[in-house]
């Protein structure tokens, strides 16, 4: 440390006496993107040895050795790119710290999103399925009350009809009454003081059908 | 060099502006910001990649399908120019550090021209061919020869993410011209080579996305 500075209380132009930026040496460069080919090459390589000692030698090598083995090569890659290309090594910390919260952000959003998406199967094998519009309980086989129903419809219709015949009538109308004693749905009423809820305002332009007459009010003719 | 001998070259009296304390500052300020920036470039390609992640877990049969599309030789013929420009682009900053100046502006010039045959080899060997067979994205798809319902999806996947990717390509090959520009001038030298060092770091970004696109779309199958 060199003696304080008056004119230069916190020290910002202390470190401009020694300031020259590193100059990366040219054979380091060539070096690097060296390594850089020989692996880009390696991963080729790899990818292709795997084609071919499934198909010549019939050893069916695992899928994961192909992911892994191609995602670490660029790992290494991008590592030496970063460290020597973008010169993280020889720069202040600070912008490879923000670069490594990026990345850290990156595994995250990565990490969760694969681990919910790859392990919806082992809770409910039918969640591993495709994903097809109105839910794919269609061709579901499942035992409703000892026989086995197969789903023609998205599951949430067919639990309408699976949940009567699971409990039986007089059971699910206690069960329907209890929902509509915790879900009281408020009467449709229309009178003087209470209007019927619609999008809008101008009747028949957003409703699919002309509206119902209030009550006692006369449906309104044509030529008026 | 055109220059009078005695003009002195621009870099020698490198200007800052006046919020900063010095011009070294305005550098490390200036680094700081590209890096937030390249932050941002990569969590906008991280959707991609998540993207790429659901649909490959979802339908591996197709996307598997799909990388035995891709031909890997011209994918790796294609990493390798970006490699090499990547590399010419670090040499440019050296070149500009040690004050050579025609290597720094040839340097970058082979820059360009790399970022310029990767985008011809992409749209002629790979985009218009797959195109023209009918190996199109989402409602476009026209293929008769597909074996999974989602390979559709697949080429939804591929043209978006390597479309981004060379769109990258075009903005960066822009930036490094203006910066030949100013490299003629004699705008940059050892005090002086912000510019250079920033759009390089935006050149390197786009080299690492590559490097990552180019084994998920043509080697893992």
């Amino acid at each position: 440390m060199s003696a304080f500075d008056p004119t230069d209380p916190h020290g910002f132009h202390a470190h401009e006496a020694h300031h020259g930026h590193h100059v990366v040496s040219g054979r380091t460069l060539v070096a690097v993107l060296g390594a850089l080919v020989f692996f880009t090459v390696l991963t080729v390589m790899c990818s292709r040895a795997e084609i071919w000692v499934g198909n010549a030698l019939h050893i069916a090598v695992p899928h994961w050795i192909n992911v892994a083995g191609a995602m670490s090569i660029a790992v290494i890659k991008g590592t030496l790119v970063l460290l020597f290309f973008m010169q993280l090594r020889y720069d202040n910390p600070l912008n490879a710290i923000i670069f490594f919260f990026c990345l850290f952000t990156l595994a995250l959003f990565l990490g969760l999103t694969s681990l919910d998406v790859g392990s919806r199967g082992m809770v409910f094998p039918w969640k591993a399925n495709e994903v097809i519009a109105g839910g794919n309980s269609v061709g579901l086989t499942r035992q409703i009350g000892g026989v086995p129903m197969t789903g023609q419809v998205p599951i949430y219709e067919w639990a309408k009809e699976a949940r009567p015949a699971q409990l039986g009538p007089k059971a699910f109308a206690a069960e329907l009454a209890k929902h509509e004693a915790e879900h009281p749905h408020a009467p449709i009423v229309s009178d003087a003081s209470h209007s019927r809820p619609r999008t809008g305002v101008t009747p028949g332009l957003f409703d699919a059908q002309a509206p119902e007459p209030h009550a006692g009010e006369a449906p309104a003719e044509e030529g008026h | 060099m055109s220059t009078a001998p005695t003009r002195e070259p621009a870099w020698q009296h490198p200007t800052h502006a006046e919020h900063y304390r010095s011009h070294a500052e305005e550098f490390d300020a200036c680094k700081i910001g590209m890096w937030l920036f390249l932050t941002t470039e990569v969590l906008l390609f991280a959707g991609l990649f998540c993207a790429y992640a659901i649909f490959r877990m979802k339908y591996p049969t197709a996307f598997s399908n799909g990388s035995h599309y891709l031909n890997s030789n011209i994918g790796m013929l294609n990493t390798i120019i970006l490699l090499v420009s990547s590399y010419t682009m670090a040499s440019c900053i050296r070149y500009a550090q040690l004050n050579e100046q025609r290597k720094l502006r040839f340097s970058l010039l082979f820059t360009i021209a790399c970022g310029a045959a990767f985008i011809l080899i992409k749209f002629l060997f790979e985009y218009m061919p797959k195109w023209a067979q009918g190996k199109r994205p989402g409602y476009l798809f026209e293929y008769p020869f597909a074996t999974d319902p989602h390979e559709p999806l697949w080429w939804s996947v591929y043209y978006t993410t390597t479309g981004i990717h060379a769109a990258h390509v075009l903005i960066g090959m822009i930036c490094i011209f203006f910066i030949y520009l100013g490299a003629r001038r004699g705008k940059y030298g050892p005090g002086h080579y912000t510019g250079v060092e920033i759009v390089g770091l935006y050149w390197h970004l786009v080299d690492l996305i590559w490097i990552f696109l180019f084994p998920l779309l043509y080697l893992i199958h």
